[in-house]
């Protein structure tokens, strides 16, 4: 975006401070700093000369969940989302990020091998830092660790990655030929619910494919301020999934979803790709609750309880929007008519279910405090539906929000993607079981695996080393 | 403002409480206005202790004190003009006590008005006065504004609700003003005098509330009208009748444009002016009450009256409605907003003139506002690139006020006078009255520490102190 343009779009902020009312950030600090509103107005004093992108500036701009509620709310309809991401891509062309990010964005994010790489190290080490909490099905680190703080769960890395398991064509049906884009946390932490989505889409009669080739869709690049980056990784996933020659690409990541429909348009025409091209992949991303809806219709007994002959009692979920979701792709309705079509499930609403969870990225590892403090407000709000399980469809969000539920001692709420409550408690149980055992057998395993190494390493210490690491351990 | 009184000012509300980095006074430079001022230090004190030792501090070393709510005011109230120390009461922000029996509430001056009304509404009350901003603005910056909205037609405003105070006077001395009684003719009313001073006689720190019941049923109507003046004639005749409407707001069509995505149903192109009106009282009254406004408006010449038949609809009218004061800027980038008022009968002839003045002047007028009590908002919309245009404006501004007072007006209904109408203040108050007002600003504020060249205190240099859009 040129200057002009960021210029346009802070010209339209009134400083009404409407903004302030749905701002999560807002909920939790106060401050004139925390909505759009100050926001717009140190992006325009920096972009009229009266300010300079000091780090205060950087920190500022960049406590920011991007949830994109203040667009929403704005009487002017200011983009605000658009003002803040060229901000922040001004930031780092003007070499005022912070240190190390641009390398780990450029190095990392940017080269997926790397990342890959990093993942599958990260693997084998993960019993070594991170101890495995039982109830909760997540993993807390054992000793001091930068940007992850003690009383966070986190997913557990899986042990095997869904794109090593699955890659070209994984099923062959009559129906339409769609590809899955797992997008990274559903690849290294979720793989069960790709396994979902393929053991979903086979129902349908889909030729399903997982297009190798494929990497990262770029979003912490982007929300990071490296556009390039960004851009050349939507040159690799085009090439990846042309070769197919899809009908339709399907995701069960909210962010990756948003990001291809939303954002890939302007980066692949920025590359120089022809705009046939583009609209040819950008047209047949879907998320997986749009497609799924769109090729089952819903059931007509919606939010009629179904309970199964002998089976067991229903399940009563809530749905919380994932931002990336609702707001960037318009997908609110499909997700409720899912389970509210579920048999055996009854679905209660959430009050605030369009509001942020707190995680926001890098944002929860940089402001893990605050993160924290919006992801409360959420969890009280799905306590006091009385749910049994919460229901999203956005690994990011189930991420924070099991840490939240955990952190609250309330590990005994289920958090579950979409997919995961569709294959469970659908009618045709039996054949899609199968399909997300082995997604959850996959995560267990690794978890337990990765304990099992740590275990061994530790018998094989000294015992005077042996102490010393158990001693770790309680940190 | 030197170092020594920077290091003073942080030792009485902690480090962490204040700044002067640059980023965070540009952060507290500008109110809802939308022109910038920079401090030369913010503070969120804590309590109204720390205000006075603050307020101490400034007349001490002659500096200013700048209070801010949360800085909605569409005036200029709360930017520092002169520099100096905004101080904020974004930490004093606990409502301390709902008393249901006696239908009052204590809170403190940074609760914002929509939190109110929710823990009140807990107990089946609530707070009348609804500036637009309601949900995002303070108790206390509406007291000191003594803000209005559109449930004034019917329930008044804010000054209407006051009942007692605490106050940090600009000596620094914290005065009690009022009573919690319903009736109380203890000396001087203070409270009335602190409430509409915009920050200039006292820093409010806390507030006690008169709040109502609920009423139990509310009845929402929205009429449309293929002229302005035919809308204004209903205005008119609805405010004579026997039936007082708890709402009585009025659009024109480029006001309904602006907010049209916010409305269920479209508005025929032929609507040149909508009347929003709300009844409210039991069930029975609400029913009769609507079918007479009804009855009025299609007498007066509406094309239809069509009743909200859902919650989601009125909130969705009411949405569009809040919405309208930023929305407007979709049309031109520079807006001129007054907040004209005259008495309720007045109302055609007020649109009237506006017309013909908008006719004269070539200029592109947007109004909307609350017509059941006079009040109406006249936007005009301009290029702040095209000089000539900016220059007609000014002069068009002179005359609406002029044609206000002649209709027996005022220049503000429920903005204030900040410093956005400060250079008109003349054209009603004469000077007698200037004189009074300035004596008890002196009386009480001898060094104008307070919120100086605000109201009367009309200052050109200092408003020149102004940030420009541009470079430098």
């Amino acid at each position: 975006m040129d200057k002009d343009q960021t210029r346009q779009l802070k010209r339209q902020c009134v400083k009404c401070g409407k903004c302030q009312t749905v701002c999560p950030l807002f909920s939790v600090r106060p401050i004139e700093a925390s909505a759009a509103r100050g926001k717009m107005a140190l992006a325009e004093a920096v972009t009229q000369g009266h300010l300079d992108e000091s780090d205060t500036y950087r920190n500022y701009l960049e406590t920011c969940l991007l949830c994109g509620a203040c667009e929403e709310i704005c009487p002017n309809k200011v983009q605000t989302l658009s003002a803040m991401l060229g901000a922040r891509e001004r930031l780092v062309a003007n070499g005022r990020s912070k240190s190390g990010k641009k390398l780990i964005l450029e190095n990392v994010v940017g080269r997926p091998r790397l990342l890959d790489l990093a993942m599958r190290l990260g693997r084998n080490f993960l019993g070594l830092a991170f101890r495995r909490i039982p109830a909760e099905s997540g993993i807390r680190r054992r000793f001091p660790l930068p940007l992850i703080t003690r009383d966070r769960t986190l997913p557990s890395l899986a042990d095997n990655f869904f794109t090593d398991r699955y890659k070209g064509q994984v099923n062959s049906g009559s129906g339409p030929k769609v590809g899955i884009f797992p997008g990274c946390m559903t690849n290294y932490f979720y793989p069960g619910t790709a396994e979902g989505i393929i053991g979903l889409l086979k129902k349908l009669g889909a030729s399903v494919y997982v297009p190798e080739g494929q990497v990262c869709c770029g979003m912490p690049a982007l929300t990071g301020g490296a556009r390039e980056v960004v851009r050349k990784l939507a040159c690799q996933n085009l090439e990846a999934f042309e070769k197919y020659e899809l009908d339709a690409i399907v995701t069960g990541c909210a962010s990756c979803g948003g990001n291809l429909k939303e954002n890939y348009g302007g980066l692949l025409r920025e590359a120089g790709v022809e705009d046939q091209r583009i609209e040819e992949f950008t047209s047949k991303v879907f998320d997986i609750n749009e497609y799924l809806f769109r090729h089952r219709a819903p059931d007509p007994r919606e939010g009629t309880v179904q309970k199964e002959e002998g089976g067991k009692e229903e399940l009563i979920v809530t749905y919380h929007h994932p931002c990336h979701l609702h707001r960037v792709q318009g997908v609110k309705a499909e997700p409720i008519a899912l389970i509210q079509s579920t048999p055996g499930v009854r679905y209660v609403p959430m009050a605030d279910d369009q509001r942020c969870c707190g995680m926001g990225g890098s944002f929860s590892l940089e402001h893990y405090d605050m993160a924290k403090e919006v992801n409360d407000q959420k969890v009280a709000r799905i306590i006091e539906t009385g749910a049994d399980a919460v229901v999203t469809s956005c690994p990011a969000c189930i991420m924070h929000i099991r840490d939240g539920l955990s952190r609250n001692q309330r590990g005994d709420i289920e958090v579950l993607h979409l997919t995961e409550l569709l294959q469970r408690y659908d009618c045709e149980k039996q054949e899609a079981g199968k399909a997300l055992d082995s997604g959850t057998r996959g995560l267990k395993t690794g978890t337990y695996d990765a304990e099992h190494r740590t275990q061994n390493i530790i018998r094989g210490l000294k015992p005077a080393d042996k102490r010393d690491y158990l001693l770790l351990f309680e940190i | 403002m030197d170092s020594s009184v920077k290091n003073q000012i942080r030792t009485i509300v902690g480090k962490e409480h204040c700044s002067d980095r640059k980023e965070d006074l540009f952060l507290y430079s500008y109110d809802a206005m939308n022109r910038r001022y920079l401090p030369d230090m913010v503070a969120h004190p804590s309590s109204a202790q720390e205000i006075s030792r603050l307020i101490n501090l400034a007349n001490e070393k002659l500096f200013a004190i700048v209070p801010r709510g949360a800085g909605t005011g569409l005036t200029g109230g709360s930017l520092a003009v002169d520099g100096g120390l905004v101080i904020t009461t974004s930490r004093m922000n606990r409502i301390l006590e709902i008393d249901p029996e006696n239908q009052t509430a204590w809170v403190e001056a940074g609760v914002f008005n929509g939190d109110l009304q929710s823990a009140a509404a807990a107990h089946g009350l609530f707070f009348p006065p609804d500036p637009a901003s309601m949900d995002f603005s303070t108790l206390g910056g509406n007291a000191a504004e003594n803000a209005g909205g559109a449930r004034a037609v019917k329930y008044g405003v804010t000054r209407d609700y006051v009942m007692a105070l605490e106050v940090v006077m600009p000596t620094g001395e914290i005065v009690h003003t009022g009573s919690a009684a319903i009736k109380s003719v203890t000396g001087y009313d203070l409270t009335r005098l602190i409430v509409g001073s915009e920050g200039t006689l006292g820093v409010i720190t806390r507030l006690c509330l008169k709040l109502i019941p609920i009423p139990e049923a509310v009845g929402t109507m929205l009429a449309a009208f293929p002229e302005i003046n035919t809308a204004a004639k209903a205005v008119a005749m609805i405010m004579s009748s026997r039936v007082t409407p708890s709402t009585l707001e009025f659009m024109d069509r480029t006001a309904v444009e602006c907010v049209k995505e916010y409305l269920q149903d479209d508005i025929p192109p032929d609507v040149a002016a909508l009347l929003l009106i709300e009844v409210d009282g039991s069930p029975s009254v609400v029913e009769a009450d609507s079918k007479v406004l009804e009855k009025k408006c299609l007498e007066a010449g509406a094309r239809y009256v069509q009743s909200a038949r859902e919650s989601e609809e009125r909130e969705a009218l009411w949405t569009a409605r809040r919405s309208l004061s930023p929305a407007i800027m979709k049309i031109r980038p520079l807006k001129i907003n007054e907040d004209v008022a005259v008495p309720r009968m007045k109302i055609p002839d007020l649109i009237t003139g506006i017309e013909e003045l908008a006719r004269k002047h070539r200029l592109t007028i947007v109004n909307f506002g609350h017509a059941g009590d006079g009040n109406v908002h006249v936007n005009f919309l301009l290029d702040p690139e095209d000089k000539e245009e900016v220059s007609r404006a000014d002069h068009c501004v002179k005359e609406l006020f002029q044609l206000v007072i002649a209709l027996g007006g005022t220049l503000s209904g429920e903005h204030g006078i900040g410093i956005a109408k400060a250079p008109y203040l003349d054209i009603e108050l004469e000077s007698s009255a200037t004189d009074v007002m300035k004596k008890i600003k002196h009386a009480l504020d001898p060094n104008n520490i307070l919120n100086p060249h605000k109201t009367f205190d009309y200052d050109k240099t200092s408003l020149e102190r102004e940030l420009s859009p541009h470079n430098g």
